[in-house]
Order: structure tokens, then C-alpha cells, then sequence
């Protein structure tokens, strides 16, 4: 896992069907992806577990201008978007709920 | 379409030995056969010769599963192996031993990654290959 900062443009969230949440796990798919089964059952189940937090999954190929925008290669890539729209992490493959839950540790506000 | 996910692991170990043997004889004919096993089990797969052979001979002797895969990501992985052993058949058949030594060897690599390690080469590189092949709007 490494984050990179990056602040996603509104506009770009928006076609992504990202809305407001205190943090998102928006995570690309493809058909033809096996792993992205497994992340999408892990992002679900924390995203149920920790409130604030919600679970995007976009379809890669039907969003190739945001899949290039993003530096996105590979399927399962999931990022961890704060409040703001910012990438905090970026994890290809499938990351353990331990490591997820983590991430998500530094973006939520403290409560 | 849902598979149980042992009978395409089981066939990319199948089809290695093949692959291997295809290598260390040359065979053309055996790099079509392959070819065609993999045209049919894109086409059906649950109805592939390896399939067959799983849901007959092995499947029986291991027990029931309640896993279940999508057969989305098996039938591209096949599509993949026949464009790289279909080019393959023809470089040995045609006297370009190269091209078919080559193209059988990508073959071997996809088809022992996947059977040893559960890795799909055709779905890891499929998303990058729409990003290059897609022009930008």
C-alpha cells in the first residue's frame, strides 16, 4: 500500500458516483478480475463496520478517462479517499480487513 | 455462469504438461489440439475437454465445494491461451519453429502461473491492454 495525495477532481468524483462520505473506498473492477471479488467482499464488510465510511466499486473499462487520470494499470485497485477527495492510500490486489481498517484509521475524524 | 474454481486450476495444470511436451517435441499437431481444447472451452466451459476429464474423473474423488467463481475471467484466460497456441500451431506447422517455440512458451508461463499460483496473466494485463488499444477522448 502507498498513498500518493493526490487531490481528485470534483467533476471526475462525481462521474465516479462518489458522494459525500467522511471516507470512500472506491475501488476499480473489471469482469474478467477474480481478486476484485475478494477486495469487494472485504471493502463491504468494513465499510458496514465502521460508520462515515462507504464502499464505490466502478467498472475500469467503462471509465477508461478516470482509469488514466488515476494511474490505474492493474484490477483490484482500490484507493482510500479522505473527506476531501483525496488519496490517501492506493492498494493493488486484495488488502486484509486489518490493513483497510488501518488506512482508514488516519483519514476518519477522530470521534 | 458460476464454476467450481478447482476444475479451471486443475485444467491449467493439464494443459502445462501438455505445453511442456509440446515444447520438448516440437509437435504441431499437439500445439493444435491444444489449441482447439482451448477454443471449446471458451466457448463452454463447463463442457471443455479438461472440464470433462475434472468434473468426471477428479471432482468425484475430492469432495464436494460450496466455492463458486465467475466464468467470465476463465473464458478470457481461455480466449488468451487460444490466440497465443493458435499462433504457436501454425509457426511449428508451417517450418517457423521460432514463432511456435515462442508463443508455446508464453503459453507454458500463463498456464503454470495460473495452475501453481492461481494467477491469471490475461486478466492481470487485460485492464492495461484496454488502456493502450482505447484512445483517449
Amino acid at each position: 500500500m502507498g498513498g500518493d495525495g493526490e487531490r481528485i477532481d470534483a467533476g471526475l468524483l462525481a462521474a465516479l458516483g462518489v458522494g459525500p462520505a467522511d471516507a470512500t473506498l472506491l475501488q476499480f473492477s473489471t469482469a474478467f478480475c477474480s481478486p476484485c471479488r475478494a477486495v469487494r467482499r472485504v471493502s463491504a464488510e468494513v465499510a458496514e463496520l465502521l460508520p462515515g465510511v462507504r464502499h464505490v466499486e466502478v467498472d475500469a473499462e467503462s471509465h477508461l478517462e478516470a482509469v488514466r487520470a488515476l494511474g490505474i494499470w492493474r484490477t483490484p485497485t482500490l484507493l482510500v479517499l479522505d473527506g476531501e477527495g483525496r488519496v490517501t492510500k492506493r492498494a493493488t490486489g486484495v488488502p486484509s480487513k486489518p490493513q483497510l481498517i488501518a488506512a482508514l484509521g488516519n483519514v476518519l475524524p477522530p470521534r | 455462469m458460476q464454476l467450481d474454481p478447482r476444475g479451471p486450476r486443475f485444467a491449467a495444470a493439464l494443459t502445462t504438461v501438455v505445453l511442456i511436451v509440446v515444447l520438448a517435441t516440437g509437435s504441431g499437431w499437439l500445439a493444435l489440439a491444444q489449441t482447439l481444447v482451448f477454443a471449446i472451452t471458451a466457448a463452454y466451459p463447463r463442457s471443455g475437454p479438461y472440464a470433462l476429464i475434472y468434473r468426471y474423473l477428479v471432482a468425484p474423488r475430492l469432495g464436494p465445494t460450496t466455492e463458486r467463481e465467475d466464468a467470465a475471467p476463465v473464458r478470457f484466460a481461455q480466449v488468451v491461451g487460444f490466440v497465443f497456441l493458435a499462433v504457436a500451431s501454425i509457426g511449428y506447422l508451417s517450418g517457423a519453429t521460432t514463432l511456435g517455440l515462442i508463443f508455446a512458451a508464453f503459453g507454458l508461463l500463463a498456464a503454470f502461473l495460473n495452475a501453481a499460483f492461481g494467477l491469471c496473466l490475461g486478466c492481470e494485463a487485460y485492464l492495461a491492454f484496454r488502456r493502450l488499444t482505447t484512445r483517449a477522448a
